[in-house]
This record gives C-alpha cells, sequence and structure tokens, in this order.
C-alpha cells in the first residue's frame, strides 16, 4: 500500500554561510589578535603561532581574548568584540 | 492553529511500508535502527496527545541556529516508536535540554561524547507503563527506549548533530541511542524526584548530559556506610573526576540498607556522598592532573564546617551536596546501583527540569 510520510528534518532552516573575510596582501608588521577558546593549553598554541608570525614577519600582539569556556556558545559581547577589534588578523585555536 | 499537513511542505510518498524504511535509511535519517514511517495519520495522533500549535519551537540548538517545533518532534516521536501517550515527556525533555545552562551545544557535539539522560518522576511513568524496575538502564520497555530515542533522534535530523560531522564523540557511549529511565515509587524510602523538585501534584523530568554508566556493587555492604562508601569509592574515580555534577541511582535493596536508619534522610546521604567523594592531590598529580586552585575551593559548600579541614589537599566530585542527583530505580533483587558521571570535565552543563504537561483527554 503506498505511503505517504513526513520528512524529520526541517527544510526551512538552512543557515547562510558566513563570508570569508578579505585577504590580506601582506604578513608584515601586523596588529595580531589572540582568541582562546579556553581549553587547556590553546593560549599556549596560539602564543607560539603568533610568536612564529612575529619573528618572521614582524609585527605585535595587541589584543588576546579568551572565550573561557570551549564547550559554551561564545558570548554576543565577546562576538562583538572580536567583529570590531583593531588588528589585522586573529588568531583562534582549540587546545588539549 | 495550523494542522500538521499545512504546518509542513514536505512529504514523501513510497510504495509501500518497507520501501519507507529503506528511504529514511537511504536520506540518513535515522540512528542505523529501522525507523516507523511518520505518515500523517501517525504525526497527527501524537500532536493531538499534546495540544501544542505544529509550529511551536519546544527546542532550540543555539550554536547551529536550528529549532525543532511540535511537528518535527512528533515526526521523529513516530519514527523512534512513541506513541501519543509517550509524547509530552518528550516535549519536556525537549523544553529542559533547550535551557542555555544545559548547554546543549557541548553536550551533543564534543569529543566527550555523553548521552542524554531523561529521568521521569511522577505518575505518568505508571500511567504509560515506563520501566524503573529490573533492567533499568536495559531494552525491553517501548516508553523507555522510545522516548530517549526520540531526542537521538531530534538530535540528529532536526539540528543536524551528525556523527563525526558535528557531533565528535571520540569514542560515544552505548546511551546515544537511548537513555531514559523512570524513578521507582515504590520500595523508595525517600521523596520522589517530582515531590523534591517542589511538584507533588505532576509528573517531571530531570535531564543530564551523562557521561559513561558505572555498576556500583558491593553484596557485603551491611550498614548504610558501608553501601555509600562503595558509591563514594565509585565517584571518585580519577577517569571521571571533575566538579560537575552526577547522578546516583541507588537499587531498592541499597536504598533499603541504607534507610533502615532513619535518620539517614536524602540530605544526609548526599551530604554522605559529596563529603566522601574526593580524591588526594597526590593522586592528581600521579597522573597529570590539575590539582584545585584557591579560586576552585571557594566554591566548594559543605554541610560542615569541619569538613574543610585539609581541604587544600583534596579534590571533591562536585561542589556540594546538591550537585548529586538521587533517585531509587532497579529490580527488587541485587545490590547493584549506578554512578553517571557529567560528560564534561568541568561544570559545562547544569542538570534541567522541566514539568510534564497532562496529555489531552480524547
Amino acid at each position: 500500500m503506498a505511503i505517504e510520510m513526513y520528512t524529520p528534518i526541517i527544510d526551512d532552516q538552512r543557515v547562510e554561510a558566513a563570508s570569508m573575510a578579505s585577504r590580506l596582501s601582506t604578513l608584515k608588521n601586523s596588529r595580531i589578535g589572540l582568541l582562546s577558546n579556553g581549553k587547556h593549553n590553546a593560549d599556549v598554541l596560539i602564543q607560539m603561532t603568533a610568536d612564529e608570525f612575529i619573528n618572521n614577519h614582524g609585527g605585535e600582539v595587541v589584543l588576546e581574548l579568551n572565550k573561557g569556556n570551549a564547550s559554551r556558545p561564545c558570548s554576543d559581547d565577546l562576538v562583538d568584540t572580536v567583529v570590531k577589534a583593531d588588528v589585522d588578523f586573529m588568531i583562534t585555536a582549540v587546545g588539549d | 492553529m495550523v494542522t500538521s499537513k499545512e504546518s509542513r511542505e514536505t512529504t514523501i510518498h513510497v510504495d509501500d511500508g518497507l520501501s519507507a524504511i529503506e528511504y529514511c535509511y537511504e536520506a540518513g535519517w535515522t540512528d542505523g535502527l529501522p525507523v516507523i514511517p511518520p505518515t500523517m495519520k501517525l504525526v497527527d495522533a501524537m500532536l493531538d496527545t499534546v495540544g501544542i500549535d505544529p509550529l511551536a519551537v519546544i527546542g532550540e540548538h543555539v550554536t547551529t541556529r536550528r529549532s525543532c517545533t511540535a511537528h518535527a518532534a512528533a515526526v521523529n516521536a513516530v519514527m523512534a516508536g512513541c506513541l501519543p501517550a509517550h509524547f509530552p515527556i518528550v516535549i519536556a525533555a525537549l523544553k529542559a535540554m533547550s535551557k542555555t545552562d544545559f548547554n546543549y551545544h557541548g553536550s551533543t557535539a564534543s569529543t566527550g561524547g555523553s548521552s542524554h539522560l531523561i529521568v521521569v518522576s511522577g505518575p505518568i511513568a505508571d500511567e504509560i507503563g515506563m520501566n524503573a524496575t529490573g533492567n533499568l538502564f536495559g531494552s525491553g520497555n517501548r516508553a523507555n527506549a522510545a522516548i530517549g530515542r526520540t531526542i537521538r533522534l531530534i538530535h540528529l535530523n532536526v539540528f543536524h548533530m551528525q556523527p563525526n560531522v558535528t557531533d565528535k564523540s571520540t569514542q560515544g557511549n552505548p546511551g546515544k541511542y537511548s537513555l531514559c529511565v523512570a524513578e521507582r515509587s515504590d520500595r523508595n524510602p525517600w521523596p520522589l524526584l517530582h515531590e523534591e523538585f517542589g511538584y507533588p501534584d505532576d509528573s517531571i523530568v530531570v535531564v543530564f548530559a551523562a557521561g559513561g554508566f558505572h555498576n556500583v556493587e558491593n553484596h557485603f555492604a551491611a550498614t548504610p556506610e558501608q553501601a555509600l562508601l562503595t558509591m563514594s569509592d565509585s565517584m571518585s574515580c580519577l577517569d571521571s573526576l571533575t566538579h560537575g555534577q552526577s547522578v546516583v541511582v541507588l537499587s531498592p535493596e541499597t536504598a533499603e540498607i541504607v534507610a533502615a536508619d532513619a535518620s539517614w534522610t536524602k540530605s544526609k546521604v548526599q551530604n554522605f556522598l559529596f563529603a566522601n567523594a574526593y580524591r588526594e592531590n597526590a593522586a592528581l598529580e600521579r597522573i597529570g592532573r590539575p590539582t584545585d586552585t584557591e579560586e576552585d575551593r571557594s566554591h566548594y559548600k559543605f554541610s560542615d564546617d569541619a569538613l574543610k579541614e585539609g581541604l587544600t589537599e583534596r579534590y571533591h566530585r562536585g561542589l556540594n551536596a546538591e550537585d548529586i542527583l538521587l533517585f531509587v530505580g532497579g529490580g527488587d533483587a541485587g545490590a547493584h546501583s549506578a554512578f553517571l558521571p557529567s560528560w564534561s570535565r568541568g561544570r559545562n552543563s547544569i542538570m534541567q527540569s522541566e514539568v510534564i504537561l497532562r496529555a489531552k483527554k480524547g
């Protein structure tokens, strides 16, 4: 016997992909922001990564942020801070 | 209110029931087991039980920005094998899990691999034939199995928390298929959870993002202290020792031993477990685990200030006695209790509760 059934998904919830930031033309003397996700060693990893950029291209770390809790969604305030940050690029990482 | 048919644009036409099951497999809409085809008649019956607008949002997964309508929940409940009488519990569980402090995202996405425990307390458990006795965490009861499975199917189908795509559990957890139990109301010496939570006339769900299940057994324990020290020893295991919350399910036999002395109230049991569920810092250091900071220690709450003595040298499970959800469940025979730790290594998910709506009278 023919069956008509519903689908278990909700079709109209497709989330638009965020657009990519414009690419940098140079890494020289960049103003760097750091965003740790709060996991053990994430801050260590991003600092070491920043050091690599600075050693090779100059620049400085001008902003250090920490999400505080890796598994919880980012707070709106922190997202706003990242969006408005006066940096050339940010480095973020998952530690452990 | 729109009808369920009007609330959905997409329906599928297939030749027969078996084709419908295979269609769901092909579409990736199952947990690996066959599902019941969600026909309009079955879905409408589910929705009729609760009388909620099919388009009403009853669950939200903030990080994926996806919400679950009553209709979508009903479709997944049919697929999981629920009867309409089970659906009010699904609604309550989904509402509870959508509360911010439950941290729906972390508990569905993390390598920690949590399973979402649903505990049902109150008269609805008996009314719909839930199992609170033997094989409590095992298979065999439709309501227990199908309600828990519905939540899992919603995670997969509505919130798109797909294994190895968005759900990055390292090893997963068998409870991910289904993890729903009822509290035992007989052979239970203490106030039931729905009474303890302030709803003496209603049924409630308590939801908890749980780590792995520990069977806690000591058939030689003859006193409350012996029985509870067995439990606190399991709660002190280094593999999951965190300041997160936890669940303790005492078997009726063990609860009887503990409550034979009426001074052992539920609160006293929780305080005893909290006071004894700890490890010395040296044990943590031996395996490379960080010990408490001064800030960590400032959050502990003990029933007796004397218990703070030597606190700088040890690390407790949870932060206070109330962090331990305690109830009775399981078969009449056997000193087999259960301990379920938090999935998280911290306090990233806090258990939540919700009153279960009464089903509409047919």
